[in-house]
């Protein structure tokens, strides 16, 4: 008996040591390497190809601005609200790549806080005295106040009102954003971490890891940005059903549905693997299909088809929904809890990564 | 098969060296959990606490320095030996009280430093090559009752032999779940990685750890094998290590399995250091005595043998009485009974045991369940006219969500957490509701509170869950396509 429970001991042993049986060469896929191949195809062809379209349309949302500034008329503030519209779209294709520079560089706030606030963007229009980027200028700046001061509280800012204090403070917004947008561009492509992300850090699963901050990146894009700023808090589901629509992104220009559509489109593509340079490529849900979890790709790209087809029922302003039909939103807020629900249980555990992208020990 | 005494003296040296190296280890572990920035992720930073307690207060910033400073000191005490029942008494309170501050941080080995700490309260271990027998050389002994080593055995077999019978269970021999979902997980590691992506390399694994655990110990405690098997103990633990995030358990284990060595063996090594030590600080230290092959010692106090005489039968031992065997024994039994029965309370429940949890907590279930999901709750007033869907992270660090998730007494827990806040808020009798989806060993994830039970309703206390939804382990798998 003791001989052979020792045998055994010492087969497993052993096993660690040596070569099991042959394997079935159709499901043996170098899982360390494929996640290599993921970190680098997210990397070089979707983040870098996003980060340079924000860049080309915060040049284009400039040169518009300035179009405009020299030639105040109809067709080129219409020009203007097109650039502008045509960048915070861009930026929904962007901005859920969330991890690396982008969490601390300021990017997001420094460009897309809101709601934004019409008191402080007059005041500093006459006063003249405001410093951009500053943690309380926040709500004065980046993409809402744009979108304030192009469409005004009722959709029409007529072309009398844009004086020359104005056209400055536009410039000075659309200039900062050009910085920022550079700034990031060249945090992403120049600083040690893009390296690190397809190099070493690559092929693990750890906290830290490439695989590691994807997943992480977004359970909390998605929760935060996703979700509740774009759905549940102006649909009053974080105030006690009190509805907030003045909190709804794109509030004056009323395209709210259409920035989340781009969102979850983006998040779509983003599993796919998809971007605006290749339809193809290593993907998260290639790699839950390698680790046999196909039922859980088909669900998760499914249950984005589900949400991206709730969307599109909406109306175009989610705060003309919320008045209309806060039932819908509730839906919709539903449909992506579940999808919360799907990244941290089933594809963080399927996946081996710790969802709470912090090291701890466990047992 | 020999009676069995447990009066029966040894050499003091396995004692000796468990003390040191345990006080060693709990030392540098607060110094790794400082170092980590964990007591101020664990236990400053979080707004609300899962304690196990409900008087059991969070100490604040200062109080928890000063109790991880507590545990620090006192583990030094233990591996100095200086004021020794005072330290192990001292950390094993402090060392306790942090770990019942919150059921998030629950971890097995640290219920087992708990309980070591506890048990070393009682032993002497600071009776040679300590402080304390410095300071005080009257209470220097050189042999102990066996019972002190055996009390440590005992209690490193219970975690085995425990932890080998909780994978026997069909997830775990027959689908390798959840090490089919954790090795390919490490396909990265060096030198072992690829081996890990195989089929077979899961079930070898579980099979390979249920025999371990099951039966390393009756060849750690025979003599033939005990070299071999120390072999595997450190085999082992260092593949655990280098595997999962499990910290300084499999470090605990590999210097802990040390006293299933012999006395003998011990006691030589043990020379030798005192050898060593005598001649470069000869001196602070007295003399130190020799304890000869056969039990023969050179010190002139004594001169039996050690064999087969038993405490307070030695005219020159004698042993404090009041941590005799003889005080000690009716108190011992009941420990040792009460950890014997205390794994098995699952039985007590009915249900699925890795599902509802009842009675999972204290009984050696060691990296046995892969379980995720996420939890969220609704909370309206009585009438229903105000709703308001709660947003977890405003309440609990991410480390908390996750943990209570999963977690049916931590829900319950935040769930009247949460009726308590929104009574202050003005909510006349707040209706708490939950939502939950938890995935087990790679099932899909699927519902697992009842989503249309009022949770505040629901008393904590330790009768069965009713209010949680059975397990299907198919679930998912014929509708899928549908979703």
């Amino acid at each position: 008996m003791k001989c052979s429970l020792l045998a055994l001991l010492v087969c497993f042993l052993i096993s660690c040591e040596t070569q099991p049986e042959t394997p079935d060469p159709n499901t043996m896929v170098d899982l360390a390497e494929l996640r290599q191949e993921i970190a680098i195809h997210l990397t070089n062809n979707l983040i870098v190809p996003a980060y340079q379209d924000l860049s080309e349309k915060s040049v284009a949302l400039n040169q518009a601005a300035s179009a405009f500034s020299t030639d105040i008329n109809e067709e080129k503030l219409n020009d203007l609200k097109i650039a502008h519209q045509a960048f915070w779209n861009c930026w929904q294709k962007t901005s859920l790549y969330y991890f690396g520079p982008i969490v601390n560089n300021g990017l997001r706030a420094g460009i897309n806080t809101y709601p934004t606030d019409p008191e402080k963007i007059e005041a500093n229009i006459l006063t003249g005295t405001y410093q951009i980027g500053s943690l309380g200028n926040l709500d004065a700046e980046g993409l809402p106040a744009l979108d304030y001061l192009l469409n005004n509280e009722d959709g029409i800012m007529p072309l009398g009102e844009f004086t020359q204090e104005r056209l400055d403070y536009i410039a000075t917004l659309t200039t900062a954003i050009l910085e920022q947008v550079q700034n990031a561009e060249a945090d992403w492509n120049n600083g040690s971490f893009k390296d690190n992300f397809t190099g070493t850090d690559a092929t693990g699963t750890d906290v830290g890891s490439a695989m590691g901050l994807i997943v992480n990146g977004i359970d909390l894009h998605f929760q935060r940005f996703v979700r509740d700023g774009k759905v549940a808090i102006p649909a009053g589901l974080r105030s006690a059903g009190v509805a907030r629509p003045h909190s709804v992104e794109a509030r004056y220009g009323k395209y709210s549905t259409s920035l989340l559509l781009s969102s979850l489109n983006a998040y779509k593509d983003y599993f796919n693997g998809k971007s605006i340079i290749r339809n193809d490529g290593p993907c998260i849900l290639e790699y839950l299909r390698q680790i046999d979890q196909p039922v859980l790709a088909d669900q998760i790209d499914n249950h984005f088809t589900i949400l991206i087809d709730k969307v599109e029922l909406l109306d175009a302003s989610i705060a003309d929904q919320i008045e209309i039909d806060n039932e819908a939103l509730v839906e919709v807020f539903l449909s992506m809890q579940d999808l919360v629900a799907i990244f941290k249980s089933d594809m963080a555990s399927v996946m081996g990564i710790s969802i709470t992208n912090q090291d701890n020990d466990g047992d | 098969m020999k009676q069995y005494h447990p009066t029966q003296l040894i050499p003091t040296a396995p004692l000796v060296h468990f003390r040191i190296l345990f006080g060693l280890m709990m030392a540098l572990s607060v110094v790794r959990f400082y170092y980590h920035g964990w007591i101020e992720s664990l236990y400053i930073e979080p707004v609300y606490f899962f304690s196990y307690f409900d008087w059991l207060v969070p100490p604040g910033s200062t109080g928890i320095y000063l109790l991880f400073g507590t545990v620090f000191l006192s583990a030094l005490g233990i591996m100095l030996g200086l004021f020794y029942r005072q330290s192990a008494c001292l950390f094993f309170l402090s060392f306790t009280y942090i770990e019942l501050i919150d059921k998030t941080n629950y971890l097995n080995h640290y219920y087992f430093v708990s309980l070591i700490g506890f048990i070393l309260i009682f032993l002497p271990a600071h009776r040679d090559f300590s402080i304390d027998a410095i300071r005080l050389p009257k209470i220097k002994r050189l042999e102990i009752p066996r019972w002190t080593t055996d009390l440590i055995k005992f209690q490193l077999a219970l975690v085995y032999i425990f932890a080998g019978i909780a994978k026997l269970n069909p997830d775990w021999l027959f689908r390798a779940m959840p090490l089919k979902l954790w090795l390919p997980a490490q396909a990265h590691v060096p030198i072992i990685g690829p081996l890990l992506s195989y089929e077979i390399t899961p079930f070898l694994f579980s099979w390979g750890g249920a025999l371990y655990d099951l039966f390393l110990v009756f060849f750690l405690l025979y003599r033939p094998t005990r070299w071999l098997a120390y072999l595997a103990v450190v085999v082992f633990h260092i593949l655990t290590a280098m595997l999962f995030p499990i910290g300084i358990f499999p470090y605990v284990m590999i210097i802990s399995t040390l006293i299933f060595f012999s006395p003998e063996a011990h006691q030589n090594i043990l020379n030798k250091i005192k050898k060593w030590v005598g001649s470069i600080k000869p001196v602070f230290l007295p003399p130190a005595p020799i304890i000869l092959k056969d039990g023969q010692r050179s010190d002139t106090h004594q001169e039996t043998s050690s064999k087969n005489r038993v405490e307070g039968k030695s005219k020159n031992y004698t042993y404090s009485t009041m941590w005799s065997w003889k005080n000690l024994k009716p108190f011992l039994i009941c420990f040792i009974i009460i950890q014997l029965v205390i794994p098995f309370r699952y039985l007590a429940y009915p249900g699925h045991l890795f599902w509802t949890e009842q009675g999972y907590r204290f009984s050696w279930r060691v990296m046995l369940m892969e379980k995720a999901g996420y939890t969220t709750f609704t909370v309206a007033d009585e009438l229903g006219k105000k709703t308001e869907w709660i947003n977890n992270r405003d309440y609990l660090t991410a480390q908390q969500e996750k943990m209570m998730s999963t977690q049916p007494d931590m829900i319950l827990q935040f769930a009247h957490h949460i009726a308590e806040v929104y009574q202050e808020k003005g909510y006349q009798n707040p209706v708490v509701h939950c939502q939950s989806r938890v995935t087990l060993n790679g099932t899909l994830s699927q519902p697992f509170v009842d989503p249309k039970v009022n949770l505040a309703a629901i008393d904590r206390d330790w009768k069965h869950k009713s209010w949680l939804l059975p397990f299907d382990p198919n679930f998912g798998k014929k509708t899928s396509s549908e979703n």
